[in-house]
């Protein structure tokens, strides 16, 4: 169903995002724990100040560092970013042409891509989970790790942003351009991340706050031990629609000629 | 269909818009055989870049059919492209690679082996310094010759360029057209279209000119050429009557030539040429030069005229003649006819080289 060749195209011309974007992410994700540690030092022997819950454990810190706005826009960049320019980015550069007059079907090169989306959320994933490691060592917290959970966090965290690649995918084989594809994913995301957070304190948006993506993925209870298996079904479900149209529309459409 | 057309359509149409309202291409009906060079003329927006990435399942026909290489256009795409090599106008390519690492990228995705890349870089004088270059570091002249490294160099059965040409220096056009001869005579098919109406007169077997998505004309060379209308200047001892009046004859133009008789300059169309010679024999012929046709006049005849008509599709009418006829083999064409009578030195320059001997020196 994929080409290695255009695959390994593909990883090529976003490798140096792809190096940079996860370097950034390791010194990132190792700083949650450090902070942690400072905290837990600066409130030795004192009552948790009110609001600083999810920094009195470590996997509160650490989960609060997964959904911070800072690393969803570096995740969304190594995985929804690598698929939604891939198709119109392509065709707006004009190289989609000579991909086509290859002997691929539409459906390959798209699948093609799309894997590359979701290797890129896999080493996200993995990149945040290794600083994470890492920095609990510089910390000297490692032993309130819970290194069992690690992977079922590294596989939630892989789906919940493969999700959004492949959102990226279906919008890039739906336009021509990547500025509305481009538009339509980043909304999509920030839509669901605004409800989250401002469901968490405004009662009106609480009830709705399901609707999220983000409220199902709670990097804190998987650490903890609790894995909600209905998370990962939302996640799948969203994915299937999502990678059902655009394995129909890119098909179907007309490849107008480059700009 | 049958298989032995290298390209064939039967009423390829491509509309666009909710109702159809945008014609990009109406009921095209095109024959091409296996081993031909067949040129695709239009300006642009005639609708040539359309069939071409119609043919290739770019763009989904919304009437008719088609196929390439016997093979159907909708169900059979990956496998038309597989035996294909295909060169499309603006080519666009990966500017972080080398030239060397964007063909052996394009080359591993058509899954066929390299067979001419030698051969094509040769003749369009690439070296192998030049391709360890990045592609972003490269002219566009060079880009195109990149383009048509990769389009040849797996030796497909049907050659698509359209407008291979573009880009590149003189020089590199001849070269490219001789590699595009030698394809053909090693039993391929080339199907490219063009602006440049002296490359396709020069190389092509036949010829296809679109207008609007429509197509006018689809004949040989050699044939729209003689259809083509002849300018004829003669030199007569007596003043010739009812010239004018001959069917076929147009824009007769007499002037008095001193003591040697009178300048006749005039248009004609093929068949009418014998009976213009006739009468202006009877007027004394001391000097005659028919000039023949070239396909650019051919092409202006539908492109210059419709300029200035309401568009509607002018099709004169022994072409529309030849039109319901089967393709035939080239045939010879005319070329200048002189009486040995007087001559006239200062006529020679309206003589061109006869497009027959051009093709002759194939």
């Amino acid at each position: 169903m994929m080409n290695a060749t255009l695959f390994r195209r593909l990883l090529r011309g976003h490798r140096i995002r792809l190096a940079v974007g996860l370097a950034v992410v390791v010194v990132w994700s190792l700083l949650f724990p450090v902070i942690y540690k400072a905290f837990q030092d600066s409130i030795a022997g004192k009552p948790i100040p009110p609001g600083a819950g999810n920094f009195s454990t470590l996997a509160g810190t650490i989960s609060v560092g997964f959904i911070h706005p800072i690393s969803i826009a570096l995740f969304g960049i190594l995985s929804a970013g690598l698929t939604v320019g891939a198709l119109s980015g392509e065709r707006q550069r004009g190289t989609l042409e000579l991909l086509l007059s290859r002997p691929l079907s539409r459906r390959k090169i798209l699948v093609t891509m799309l894997i590359e989306g979701w290797v890129g959320a896999a080493l996200v994933s993995f990149a945040y989970i290794v600083g994470t490691v890492l920095g609990a060592q510089i910390a000297g917290v490692t032993d309130q790790l819970a290194l069992e959970q690690l992977p079922i966090l590294w596989v939630y965290g892989a789906l919940f942003w493969g999700m959004f690649a492949t959102i990226g995918i279906a919008t890039s084989g739906s336009f021509d351009n990547t500025a509305p594809s481009m538009a339509i994913t980043v909304s999509f995301i920030m839509a669901n991340y605004i409800i989250e957070v401002i469901g968490s304190f405004w009662d009106v948006v609480e009830p709705y706050r399901f609707l999220s993506l983000f409220n199902h993925f709670s990097p804190v209870d998987l650490l903890n031990g609790t894995v909600d298996s209905s998370s990962a079904l939302i996640f799948g479900v969203v994915t299937l629609i999502a990678a059902g149209w655009a394995l129909y529309i890119f098909p179907r459409r007309d490849l107008a000629a480059p700009n | 269909m049958t298989n032995s057309f290298a390209i064939q359509t039967r009423a390829l149409t491509k509309h666009y818009g909710r109702t159809g309202e945008i014609k990009a291409l109406t009921s095209i009906d095109l024959e091409i055989k296996e081993g031909e060079l067949f040129g695709f003329l239009g300006p642009n927006g005639a609708g040539k870049s359309t069939a071409i990435r119609t043919l290739l399942g770019f763009l989904h026909p919304t009437g008719g059919s088609a196929s390439v290489l016997g093979l159907d256009i909708v169900k059979d795409s990956v496998e038309i492209r597989r035996r294909v090599g295909y060169l499309p106008s603006g080519f666009a390519v990966y500017d972080y690679m080398s030239g060397r690492e964007y063909l052996d990228h394009m080359r591993a995705l058509s899954g066929r082996p390299s067979l001419l890349r030698h051969r094509v870089m040769e003749a369009l004088e690439l070296s192998d310094a030049i391709l360890k270059r990045p592609v972003r570091d490269y002219s566009r002249g060079m880009r195109q010759k990149i383009g048509v490294v990769q389009a040849l160099e797996t030796d497909p059965e049907l050659l698509i360029l359209d407008e291979p040409s573009e880009g590149l220096d003189p020089l590199m056009q001849r070269s490219l057209q001789e590699l595009l001869l030698e394809r053909v005579a090693a039993g391929r098919t080339v199907f490219f279209s063009s602006h440049l109406i002296s490359e396709v007169e020069r190389i092509c077997n036949r010829v296809a000119i679109v207008r609007g998505g429509k197509l006018v004309a689809l004949e040989t060379v050699e044939t729209l050429v003689r259809f083509q209308r002849r300018r004829v200047d003669a030199l007569v001892a007596r003043k010739p009557t009812r010239l004018a009046t001959l069917a076929g004859v147009f824009g007769v133009k007499v002037a008095p030539e001193g003591k040697s008789g009178y300048r006749i300059s005039c248009e004609a169309e093929s068949a009418a040429v014998p009976k213009l010679i006739a009468r202006l024999q009877t007027s004394g012929l001391r000097d005659l030069l028919i000039e023949a046709a070239s396909l650019e006049e051919a092409f202006m005849s539908y492109y210059g005229d419709a300029r200035h008509s309401s568009g509607a599709v002018q099709v004169f009418p022994e072409v529309a003649e030849v039109k319901k006829a089967k393709p035939k083999p080239a045939a010879k064409r005319p070329v200048a006819k002189r009486a040995p009578v007087k001559k006239t030195p200062a006529k020679k320059t309206l003589a061109k080289k006869s497009p027959a001997k051009k093709r002759s020196s194939r």
